[in-house]
């Protein structure tokens, strides 16, 4: 068989997920999932879109890019919906990086930029970030390929400002610049306004971590009228039908219920400053996080056996064995009691 | 001025047909039947509905990412697709938002610029798509005076290039079969370099004893994808889930270019109750075998050609333009779809629908 993959399949380091244990015991805080349920809006929405099941989803989507467009003030032309934001990442470089162009990106970021390039056979630059683990802005102004950035970047939380995207967008005319925004909800402000002003911007959002939908699958991107029916091209070539109707239906439930978001939202916004002070207490380095999870390692005892120490008292945190951040654990924000929980934890384990 | 890239757009966009709801709005009608999409009138098994209701009841469940692996779903699928002389595991089973997303993940899995895949036409139109999607060259051959795939020329337009056979059986949009004879003879002729893709779609519908069994092809080593879904019998076309069977070390492969996340909760609760619902199976087919016999005897009076179905659609052969009567049985409330300039396509739908279909048919008076 191995003559027979393709030489990007024999190579592809495919992107691993964090681990989603079976039974109910663990507290996890590793896949930076909504601790809240969805709006009871959504419930109901998907209890009357099973009695059309057994129909095909409508393909393009109108509903849900209508409503996500009157929530932004945009045209749902403006508006791209997918089965998850990474379709949609996937969409883009099938539509706006292969075929020669390049992508620059963070060497530490979303793993899926990477897999992506090297999947789609598109040359990535990767930028380190700085020390500090901030983004090199300058380094991304120099009109050479697509970029991808995602603010606030993950794993580590840190956003950056809105002159800094505009900075980047507006010296990148020749190339698509793609503002991933998984995390925006949690404290940032949306680079949406600016898509008037650059045809070339691309923000890309999810339903799964704000919303609380990760189970439904649900992305989209807003952007020039150009670059959404180029990704509704590609989308069209290989499956028509990505979003099912409970899926549509959940999501447009989601975005119209705007007081629910705002009170989970803050919720989450209040817990991770509360577990922020208390993990800098404990002798944590902690960044400057405006997502819902937090990028922390201590002097007194690397991650890993942090992670392990935390997983014998049934608490699930992320840890990436990759270099320069190898001894740093993600934690996801969860409930009130479920920090609680896990500051009591750290602070068995490092005996304060 | 920022553009797609030339590839893009050079590509035609399939057309999926309209939701009802819109064409009703454009045309200002109401209370039309859509026989256009193959989807299962029946719907699906009541207990979907249920089990969808009862996982609702855990609402937080709704905001933890999915099961990647479909551990459950692909578990029942390797269990209930199974046999004493041919074992299936876990393994050898992959889930698809759609069967549809599995083509496009066994071609990009492999097939590059300047491979070749072949494929009949008409066929499903998904398969060129992709295929030309990744620089490859799609290899067309055109069906067989019966309307089924002409799989002795297929196998000769093999060259050292080909990477890919799509064989869509039954067939789409004329809903014919290869039978077991010549698609073992096929199978003999095709190299093993070669992945064939069996798009069984339909399996579930048809009825003819000669059927090629692929499993077999699957328990000799073959390097074959065998593709199913729950769009169609199973009545589950509105949540997007389908499956492939081949061998583990393809599956594996192929894995690597899914998605990790790429069918939802709900899609996977929704297929593994209606898998497990065989009565509901049954029926549904029951259904489509009466619709057929009334349709064809309709068809048959009105002296209108067709081919005879394995599937849940029947490809009708007009003597005039089959826009035309796309446009007038639009104008009656029935939606169904033209595959060809004189040529139709229409699903089997539930007994009044079918009725709706002939009495309209018979209205508009075009042939």
């Amino acid at each position: 068989m191995s003559n027979y993959w393709s030489p990007i399949v024999r190579t592809i380091h495919p992107y691993v997920p964090g681990e989603q244990p079976k039974g109910l015991d663990f507290i996890k805080l590793n896949t930076n999932e909504n601790p809240y349920p969805p709006s009871p809006t959504v419930l109901q929405a998907i209890k009357e879109a099973l009695n059309d099941i057994r129909k095909y989803p409508d393909p393009e989507g109108y509903a849900l890019r209508k409503a996500i467009g009157e929530y932004y003030g945009v045209s749902h032309n403006n508006v791209f919906v997918g089965n998850g934001s990474d379709e949609i990442l996937a969409l883009s470089f099938m539509a706006f990086f292969m075929g020669g162009r390049k992508v620059l990106f963070p060497d530490i970021t979303y793993t899926f930029y990477e897999v992506y390039s090297h999947l789609f056979g598109v040359d990535a630059i990767v930028i380190p970030l700085m020390e500090d683990f901030c983004i090199d802005v300058q380094s991304y102004c120099k009109n050479i390929g697509g970029v991808i950035i995602a603010n606030p970047n993950a794993p580590t939380g840190i956003l950056l400002t809105h002159e800094e995207i505009e900075r980047i967008v507006s010296t990148n005319q020749d190339n698509v610049v793609i503002i991933d925004e998984a995390y925006i909800d949690f404290g940032g402000e949306s680079a949406v306004g600016l898509i008037d002003k650059y045809d070339n911007l691309l923000v890309i959002q999810t339903f799964s971590k704000s919303r609380s939908l990760a189970g439904l699958r649900v992305g989209f991107a807003i952007g020039d009228v150009a670059l959404i029916e180029g990704l509704m091209r590609v989308k069209d070539s290989f499956n028509s039908y990505p979003l099912d109707r409970l899926a549509l239906a959940g999501a447009e439930a989601s975005i119209k219920d705007r007081e629910y978001f705002e009170t989970t939202r803050q919720k989450i916004i209040s817990t991770r400053q509360w577990a922020y002070e208390k993990l800098l207490r404990l002798g944590f380095s902690v960044t400057k996080s405006m997502s819902n999870f937090l990028f922390v390692s201590h002097d007194a005892l690397n991650a890993q056996t942090i992670c392990d120490a935390l997983r014998q008292r049934k608490i699930l945190v992320r840890y990436f064995k990759r270099p320069r951040i190898d001894n740093h654990i993600r934690i996801t924000v969860g409930k009130m009691d479920e920090m609680e929980i896990l500051i009591d934890a750290l602070k068995d384990i490092l005996n304060r | 001025m920022l553009k797609p890239l030339d590839y893009v757009s050079q590509i035609k966009p399939y057309v999926p047909g309209k939701p009802v709801s819109e064409l009703e709005r454009e045309l200002g009608i109401s209370n039309s039947v859509k026989l256009a999409s193959n989807e299962n009138p029946l719907g699906p098994s009541r207990k979907v509905v249920k089990a969808i209701k009862e996982f609702l009841k855990n609402p937080s469940e709704i905001g933890r990412y999915p099961d990647g692996g479909g551990y459950y779903l692909r578990t029942a699928l390797s269990k209930a697709i199974s046999r004493k002389n041919i074992p299936l595991t876990i393994d050898n089973f992959i889930l698809g938002n759609g069967s549809n997303e599995l083509i496009d993940i066994a071609v990009r899995t492999y097939m590059t610029h300047g491979d070749e895949a072949v494929m009949a036409n008409p066929s499903f139109v998904v398969y060129s798509m992709a295929v030309r999607s990744v620089g490859a060259n799609a290899i067309e051959i055109p069906l067989k005076d019966d309307f089924s795939h002409d799989l002795i020329k297929m196998s000769k337009a093999i060259t050292k290039n080909t990477k890919m056979v799509f064989v869509s059986n039954p067939n789409n949009p004329t809903g014919t079969i290869n039978k077991k004879d010549e698609f073992r003879r096929f199978m003999t002729d095709v190299p093993d370099d070669v992945l064939v893709v069996v798009d069984e779609a339909y399996y579930e519908y048809v009825t003819d004893k000669d059927y090629p069994d692929t499993l077999k092809y699957l328990a000799k080593g073959r390097n074959i994808l065998i593709l199913r879904t729950f769009s169609k019998a199973y009545g589950l076309a509105g949540l997007r889930i389908g499956y492939g069977i081949s061998k583990p070390e393809i599956i594996t492969e192929m894995n690597k270019i899914r998605e990790p996340f790429n069918t939802n909760t709900p899609s996977q609760i929704c297929a593994l109750t209606a898998l497990k619902d065989k009565a509901h199976l049954k029926k549904s087919i029951k259904l489509n075998e009466e619709g057929k016999v009334y349709m064809y005897s309709e068809l048959d009076a009105l002296g209108i050609k067709y081919i005879p179905s394995q599937t849940n659609f029947i490809y009708i052969m007009l003597q005039s333009s089959s826009f035309d009567l796309y446009n007038a049985l639009l104008k009656e409330g029935v939606i169904i779809r033209p595959v060809g300039p004189k040529e139709i396509r229409v699903t089997i739908g539930l007994k009044e629908e079918n009725q709706r279909f002939i009495d309209a048919l018979k209205k508009v008076g075009i042939k």
